[in-house]
């Protein structure tokens, strides 16, 4: 993805529509006037290098689309992700209407495409694949963190075991 | 039609059917709804098999389990198999009917369609989805540093701890997770990380002892931090009082004497049999995963092991006599092994001849 100077500068809503549709979720949209109309609603947000973009426990109804730069995701000081261009985070206090469930902190200069709650459940009625799509990105989620779950005890056999031998 | 109507309320029940504004759409559904019975006995899916419905209990009884190990037991109202309408994989657990049961089912076409009728639907499923996410995050942050908190008990964090970490968890969180953060867990924490889940807060009680007692010693500092998670997590201290028994002090778990002295306590231990509790909970201990299986396979070993002396965290030394003399809980120990091998190659089908 073309992503020099972009933290500089608008994007036109050309590039918005090319961008949201290397999205995750808004891949294989049947609906091409949809997603085009809904770029060019999007508001763009500029986040310099360590500025906290959201906190955890904070309330939020934002979902942020990663134009460019480097976040992490963090919860206290355990990191849980680093996402590149083409990520999107906020979604799950999008959702469920909970406090932010982790931190989010611009690890380089960022450049993100912001929605509202009611322009995610707008897209939703309009495009049912969208809502989909999340559920499969989801549902893959809970599979790799039950997975998770399960190595965690692998990981005391590996200390022990190193230590014994 | 009065079938459409029963079966629309008990859609209705379903969290993900819920609030659905438009009712018309989810009569649709409910009217092409498959009703489905099962005998006594009858297998509905088993472990491993490809699913893609869900099915909500009209009546009778249902239960999942893993081989003979039940994992619940369901009845009319619940539902099962909701994963599987997205995100088809197979079954990590197997079905069976306990008595004459009915149930609807609703196939993944059905689901897509509901969800392009109602967005609600899909915003349902989402909701669900993300609060599960949620617990999971919770659980696993905590259950880790519980772990790791119980094997450092007497130790302090060291870099070549943290390069072993980060080995085995980089494939799941992505090359670029910060381990050195990753830090020991306070009980209050623990109980705040692993909160409303009984079945998980027992089970990582169960894991935490293994994971103290597998270096053939319960010393002092891992009692104290066992002692601290049990109380927050509202477990029974019985256990841990009977665990008492073999419990060697910081400074005899490092001399030579070790030997000696647990001897005696496990002369004194199988007497009264004061561990009866522990041995009774350790039976009970679920293995429900594979991941849990291969780390009982490997922490436990296969036979008594000869002597030998340990240096474990860089600095305690430790003299191991052989295990089962040590070890009054030897027998139990075995049993789980046996228990987790047993369901590596029966229910997961996987060759286990590297443990034996």
């Amino acid at each position: 993805m073309e992503t020099d100077n972009a933290t500089s500068g608008k994007m036109s809503p050309a590039y918005q529509l090319q961008f949201l549709q290397q999205v995750q979720i808004f891949k294989e949209i049947a609906n091409d006037s949809f997603l085009t109309q809904l770029a060019s609603n999007l508001e763009e947000v500029v986040f310099p290098a360590h500025q906290t973009i959201f906190t955890q426990g904070e309330e939020g109804h934002l979902l942020y689309f990663l134009v460019a730069g480097k976040v992490k995701v963090h919860i206290d000081q355990f990191q849980l992700a680093q996402l590149e261009p083409g990520s999107y985070f906020g979604e799950m206090a999008l959702f469920d209407s909970q406090p932010r469930s982790a931190s989010v902190e611009a690890l380089e200069d960022c450049k993100c495409l912001v929605l509202t709650r009611q322009q995610v459940y707008e897209a939703m009625k309009e495009s049912p694949s969208v809502a989909l799509n999340m559920i499969r990105v989801l549902c893959q989620r809970v599979r790799k963190l039950n997975r998770l779950f399960g190595a965690s005890e692998d990981l005391f056999y590996s200390i022990i075991r190193k230590q014994l031998l | 039609m009065m079938l459409s109507q029963s079966n629309l309320q008990r859609l209705q029940e379903v969290p993900i059917f819920k609030e659905v504004e438009r009712e018309e759409s989810l009569l649709k559904l409910a009217a092409t709804l498959k009703e489905v019975e099962f005998n006594p006995g009858q297998t509905i899916f088993k472990q491993g098999e490809l699913g893609s419905s869900l099915y909500i209990i009209v009546s009778g009884g249902i239960e999942v389990h893993i081989g003979g190990f039940r994992l619940a037991k369901l009845g009319p109202g619940d539902y099962f198999g909701e994963m599987s309408l997205f995100d088809p994989q197979p079954h990590s657990a197997s079905v069976t009917a306990l008595e004459k049961s009915q149930c609807l089912a609703i196939a993944q076409e059905q689901i897509y369609e509901a969800i392009a009728e109602s967005p609600e639907v899909g915003l349902n499923v989402i909701r669900l989805l993300c609060q599960r996410v949620r617990k999971l995050n919770l659980h696993i942050t905590a259950w880790l540093r519980g772990l790791l908190t119980v094997a450092w008990a007497d130790n302090q964090y060291s870099t070549e701890e943290k390069t072993i970490i980060e080995g085995l968890i980089k494939d799941d969180l992505g090359p670029n997770i910060n381990i050195g953060s990753l830090r020991p867990i306070s009980a209050p924490e623990l109980a705040a990380g692993l909160a409303g889940n009984a079945a998980v807060a027992e089970n990582f009680l169960r894991t935490a002892v293994i994971v103290a007692l597998a270096n053939g010693t319960y010393s002092e500092s891992e009692d104290r931090v066992l002692r601290e998670f049990s109380n927050a997590l509202n477990q029974s201290e019985e256990i841990l009082d009977a665990l008492r028994v073999i419990l060697i002090s910081d400074e005899v778990a490092t001399s030579k004497k070790s030997e000696t002295s647990a001897k005696a306590l496990a002369t004194i231990a199988q007497q009264v049999d004061v561990l009866k509790p522990v041995r009774s909970w350790l039976d009970e201990m679920e293995i429900k995963t594979p991941y849990t299986a291969h780390f009982l396979c490997k922490l436990i070993p296969p036979q008594c092991p000869f002597e030998r002396d340990i240096v474990l965290f860089g600095h305690k030394v430790v003299h191991i006599p052989p295990m089962c003399k040590l070890n009054p809980l030897y027998e139990q120990l075995v049993g789980l092994r046996f228990r987790a091998l047993s369901y590596l190659a029966d229910e997961c089908k996987e060759d286990i001849s590297a443990y034996i």
